[in-house]
């Protein structure tokens, strides 16, 4: 196997925190609490999405294909971070409401609201949205390195 | 190799610049969708507003911010000088004498609830606490009781807590003891009352009790939280130290009757001060009390300056006047409604649960278990249930009833065992320690009814002249409480037409010169003489025979007047001689004409499945009857055993349970709406379209709203109102609480903030003066105007059916009518300013305990003559604006589905034109979008804005009810229509407050620009990138070529 690159490793930790982030999303939708069932519009298919695009496009830097694979492969990569990026402000904008209930209602009814399986609930969304999140950064700071170490 | 390098560099920024163009261009989403709560949280203004206070049609009474404020203080000091109750006054305890030194004991005497600023006090910079109060009046105060109190006990200090969601510390105030703000969800109550073997621990100087000087007073204050989503246990008290006692949380526990001992030891007289807005269990410090004290005064849930008022009453600076609107018992145990109370499972609720079988929801197991008010579980929430089987008796209504049943009426075993507390055979005198409407007074005076007119019409008037006489030596204000009796026939008891044996009607307040008298001329619609009939007429009736009315202090005063005129003696087992002036009203035959018609409309039984017999087809449940008070007094129908499966309805119960109120129908196409360039504004809108609903302009209007829109506004009313397409309505924010607007208005020239939620809901329940409550209202409806806020879930008017529920301080009084009058004052005096108020929570919000599905059961009469009641006067004979429903059912139908409670009686029968909203709707499968379409619904209320479609979810169906959209509602016209129709009575209403006096303008906020500019510059840089990177990768393969 050949040395991979410093872009192929942090390609591989953002593809790596995304599915991360989908496993822990199937959590919140499946566990007990407030957010079960509550999936978010094309979520997983965005994320999924992402995740082939960085595979992808580490899988064609393994051919010497010329401007075409540069040019596809880019794309595939500069398409990931958008694509993670929009999951993550789906799921934010599908999730702010109910934590805006958890957190922040009132003191009266806080012990009505914060039950133990909504705050896991609302934990395990926050978990999802910072794995994303950082998957986002990843991708980014991978999309400045080249996959291939240079030729000799 | 260099353009390799620079290739990936803007490769790199071409990716970050597309991540931070997707964040802005979804975020600027997020952000508009959530305009209102960040404005709140950044301080900025997304909306000016354009008011031109010379053409507004609703003026404000105050030239300047200092004159409102100071409008609003007096009437908050009012509240305390007319709400303040000496319920007992031994051995001249009061009024205070400045001679003697005032020794304050319990924590609430420090710290009276509520200790803390927010919704329900204000905290202005010079709110007056009891401390002040009384020295402002000046009384001395022992200075080394409070020291260790303040000091010691209650150590009031900025302690550093973990914030909620960042976990960071941050500054919160606390105390080392304080009693328990929120009691929790049928929770245990902790009683954090020190005892006095602690005070030495805590700080009390050994010789504490010599500083007490001989003739001191004490004045003890107890108090006890509550809260939303707040609802006590009877039995679940704990003692300071934290051990279970079993006793009642609102009863005095032994720490508290152990300072109670220590101010009796080392005061020449006691003074208890009941410092909460649920009636507590007072036995021990009453009359025969094994502690009994010498005075008991009840001070509500104050504020920031009713204590001012509170002081001068108990200095005698003015008279009380104040009255209790609730009956104080030896144990709540004996309130026939707490037999059934917090609710509990149906025997086979999970029959309503489904797997995947709901066709709204495909492939979806939803239970049936109960759920936090707040959402978050997947259930239909229909599985508990209560059955109010008391019917009309709650409070005094059942109290005083039985007590007349007792002397007059022997044949109906009022004297039984059942429900009796206190022996073993029912004594009013054992069970009843203060009556509704009871509150002593300083100044000796009597009241006469002197006339009773009765105007049989439908919007006649009964009109009531009392006297006052003042025998006292000192000029002073002085209660009259107009009471009446109906006569229980032989058709009552036939066909189980209740009757309270006393009615309370109303009241009103004059001032009397010493040795003088006053004539009080009161009013009160002459419909509020009607009982409903249920079973036989289906309408309301009235009974032939004699009416008494009489003017009394107090509910059981009034019944004693009745037995008397009666020729009833203590003879007969009377506790009291008395000779008050009753005047007979006779009606010759039974009329059920008169008020079987209501507005145009016809009135017959509209709840009839609010009955659980309704249901199960037998006689399940036995409701309460005075004819037979041990054969119908109630038993826990949660003990008894209902199955859904066996019920003869079984299929429209379950349907019912599970919010199909109303089916989505298919077959009728709804006319699209059609831009004719029609729009809501001033121009359009005259005094003909605003006097008139059914002026063609309003259909004009609201037709040209389309399918999605007119759908979508209703469903998704959020806590603002959106700015319809084709309307332009202004934005109209919503804004708590009940007592007051809780937004202040910071004056720019000199920095200073003034925040007018200063009121009480209790205090001024226990003035009994509907006067006050006006002046309130235009206090409330003039504090609006100055803050350009114009729409104020502004007063509570639930009926308080048990003491244990955590909104009681919200709510005005067990009685219906004192209610209906308290609510007719604040809600007019509003409206004749504009505002839109709209009073909590309409339809049986009796215990918050999973208020968010529990099913409430009751008779028909009981639905509309007592919670309706106390809304009708508000909604109905004032020009209320607005009202939110209860989270509940009533029977299994959810409140807000309850097209016969809001559009046949609501808007029919009283023709009511206001708004009418949800609370906040957090559970999709308990709330059902077209069945509070079609029960008039005007705005469903959730946190989000600007989202009035029904096209915002994936593929352009619903976000919320995903099987609702455009094309599964355009061929339901009645659905459409009815939206539009809701619409049209939500911009009548704008159209008659204040928000025509403004128009509202969107602007960009900083956030906005930056959020804008972020995108602008992120699309162009992310472009200018790939560009630069395309190029770049393809000079370096042609260089490598």
């Amino acid at each position: 196997m050949k040395k991979l690159t410093a872009g192929v490793w942090i390609t591989c930790v953002a593809a790596v925190l995304a599915i991360a982030a989908l496993c822990v999303y199937g959590v919140n939708i499946g566990g007990e609490g407030y957010y079960k069932d509550a999936a978010v519009n094309n979520f997983t298919l965005v994320v999924c999405g992402a995740v082939l695009c960085l595979a992808a496009a580490i899988a064609l830097y393994q051919f010497k294909g010329g401007k075409v694979v540069e040019i596809v492969t880019g794309v595939l990569r500069v398409a990931a971070c958008a694509l993670i990026a929009f999951g993550l402000m789906n799921l934010i904008a599908g999730r702010v409401d109910g934590l805006g209930y958890i957190y922040f209602s009132n003191a009266d009814v806080a012990k009505e609201v914060q039950t133990a399986a909504n705050l896991a609930s609302a934990q395990t969304a926050i978990w999802s949205m910072a794995l994303l999140g950082t998957a986002m950064l990843a991708a980014v700071i991978a999309a400045f390195f080249s996959l291939r170490k240079k030729d000799a | 190799m260099k353009s390799q390098k620079f290739a990936s560099l803007f490769r790199g920024l071409a990716a970050l610049m597309a991540c931070l163009f997707v964040v802005s261009s979804l975020g600027a989403g997020i952000t508009e969708n959530y305009r209102s709560q960040l404005d709140g949280m950044l301080g900025t203004s997304s909306y000016v507003t354009i008011n031109d206070e010379r053409a507004a049609r609703f003026q404000k009474d105050y030239a300047t911010i200092e004159d409102m404020m100071a409008a609003a203080k007096a009437i908050a000091i009012r509240e305390g000088e007319e709400g303040t109750v000496v319920m007992k006054n031994d051995n001249d305890v009061l009024p205070l004498s400045k001679d003697n030194e005032v020794v304050l004991f319990g924590l609430a005497a420090y710290a009276p609830y509520p200790y803390a600023n927010g919704d329900l006090k204000a905290g202005n910079a010079d709110a007056v606490d009891l401390v002040a109060a009384l020295e402002n009046a000046g009384v001395t105060i022992n200075e080394t009781v409070k020291n260790f109190y303040v000091n010691g006990i209650l150590n009031k200090h900025v302690e550093m807590v973990p914030n909620r969601w960042t976990g960071e510390l941050q500054e919160s105030v606390g105390y080392d003891n304080i009693y328990v703000a929120a009691p929790g969800d049928m929770a245990e109550y902790q009683i954090v009352e020190v005892p006095p073997e602690l005070f030495e621990e805590k700080g009390a100087p050994a010789d504490w009790k010599d500083s007490i000087k001989a003739g001191s007073v004490a004045i003890v204050v107890f108090a006890r939280g509550a809260g939303e989503g707040n609802t006590y246990a009877p039995g679940s008290a704990l003692n300071y130290a934290g051990e279970a006692t079993g006793k009642d949380p609102l009863a005095l526990s032994d720490d508290e009757l152990a300072v109670i001992d220590v101010a009796k030891e080392t005061c020449g007289k006691v003074l208890v001060l009941i410092n909460s807005g649920n009636t507590m269990v007072l036995r021990d410090i009453a009359k025969g009390g094994a502690h009994e004290v010498d005075g008991i005064a009840y001070i509500g849930v104050i504020n920031d300056y009713q204590l001012t008022g509170v002081a001068r009453v108990l200095l005698g600076e003015v008279n009380a006047t104040g009255a209790l609107p609730d009956t104080y018992v030896a144990d709540n145990a004996s309130n026939p409604a707490v037999v059934n109370f917090g609710g509990s499972y149906y025997a086979d609720y999970e029959i309503v649960g489904v797997e995947g079988t709901d066709p709204r929801y495909p492939g979806e197991t939803i239970g049936n278990t109960k759920a936090s008010s707040f959402g978050g579980t997947t259930t239909y929430n229909g599985g508990h249930y209560i059955v109010e089987a008391e019917g009309i008796y709650v409070g005094y209504k059942y109290f005083e009833t039985r007590y007349y049943d007792s002397i007059m009426n022997p044949a109906y075993n009022a004297a039984s065992a059942a429900g009796a507390t206190q022996g073993a055979s029912w004594d009013y005198s054992a069970e009843v320690l203060y009556a509704f409407g009871h509150g002593l007074s300083y100044l000796d005076y009597t009241q006469t009814l002197k006339s009773v007119n009765v105007d049989l019409t439908e919007n006649g008037d009964i009109t009531a002249v009392v006297e006052i006489r003042n025998n006292s030596d000192k000029d002073g204000q002085f209660l009259a409480q107009l009471y009446v009796q109906q006569p229980y026939t032989d058709y009552d008891r036939e066909n189980l037409v209740e009757k309270s044996s006393v009615m309370f009607l109303n009241s009103g307040k004059a001032q009397v010169k010493a040795g003088g008298t006053a004539d009080v001329t009161i009013t009160v619609p002459a419909k509020y003489l009607a009982s409903y009939d249920y079973k036989q007429a289906k309408t309301w009736i009235l009974d032939d025979g004699d009416y008494l009315f009489t003017a009394a202090a107090g509910s059981h005063a009034a019944v004693n007047n009745f037995l008397a005129q009666q020729g009833k003696t203590a003879a007969d087992g009377m506790d009291a001689e008395v000779a008050g002036a009753v005047v007979v009203w006779n009606l010759a035959a039974m009329d059920n004409k008169t008020f079987a018609t209501a507005n145009g409309h016809a009135v017959t039984n509209l709840a009839d499945d609010a009955d659980l017999n309704y249901w199960t087809g037998t006689d399940t449940v036995t409701y309460l009857s005075r004819q037979d008070w041990e054969g119908t007094y109630p038993v826990n129908y949660n003990d008894v055993e209902v199955k859904l499966a066996d019920s003869p309805r079984k299929d429209e119960w379950i349907a019912e349970l599970r919010g199909q109120t109303y089916t989505v129908q298919n077959n009728s196409p709804a006319a699209e709406g059609v831009d004719k360039g029609l729009r809501f504004n001033a121009a359009s809108i005259q005094d003909e379209q605003r006097d008139d609903i059914n002026d063609p302009y309003w259909d004009d209007l609201v037709h040209e709203i389309t399918i999605d829109e007119a759908v979508g506004a209703v469903i998704h009313g959020g806590s603002t109102s959106d700015t319809l397409t084709n309307v332009d309505n202004p934005v109209v924010v919503q804004n708590e609480g009940v007592s007051g607007f809780t937004s202040g208005y910071t004056d720019e020239a000199t920095g200073k903030t003034y925040k007018f939620n200063i009121h009480s809901q209790t205090l001024i329940g226990s003035s009994f003066n509907p006067d006050l409550a006006y002046e309130w209202g235009l206090i409330e409806g003039n504090s609006g105007l100055w803050l350009n806020r114009f729409h104020l879930w502004g007063t509570g008017l639930t009926q308080r059916r048990t003491p244990y529920n955590g909104r009681n301080y919200e709510y005005i009084s067990e009685d219906p009518m004192l209610t209906n009058r308290i609510g007719y004052g604040i809600l007019q005096g509003c409206a004749d300013k504009g505002i839109i108020n709209g009073p909590k929570h309409m339809g049986f919000n009796d215990q918050e305990h999973n208020r968010g599905g529990v099913s409430a059961y009751m008779t028909e009469q009981k639905f509309r003559e007592t919670d309706m009641r106390g809304f009708q006067g508000g909604l109905s004979d004032a020009k209320g604006l607005g009202v939110m429903i209860a989270f509940n059912r009533i029977g299994a139908t959810n409140a807000a589905h309850h097209a016969e409670m809001l559009t046949t009686m609501l808007r029919d029968e009283w023709g009511y034109e206001g708004l009418i909203s949800t609370d906040m709707m957090n559970n999709k499968y308990y709330f059902n979008a077209e069945s509070m379409v079609m029960s008039g619904i005007t705005q469903v209320a959730d946190f989000a804005q600007s989202d009035n479609h029904i096209n915002q979810g994936e593929n352009g169906v619903d976000k919320t009810w995903a099987y609702l959209s455009v094309d599964a509602v355009k061929n339901d016209s009645a659905l459409v229509e009815k939206a539009r129709e809701n619409l049209k009575y939500q911009l009548y209403t704008f159209a008659n407050s204040a928000v025509l006096n403004v128009t509202t303008e969107r602007v960009n906020t900083w956030w906005d620009n930056a959020v804008s500019a972020t995108k602008t510059v992120t699309m162009v840089l992310a472009c200018l990138s790939c560009a630069a990177w395309l190029a770049l990768t393809l000079i370096a393969k042609k260089k490598e070529g």
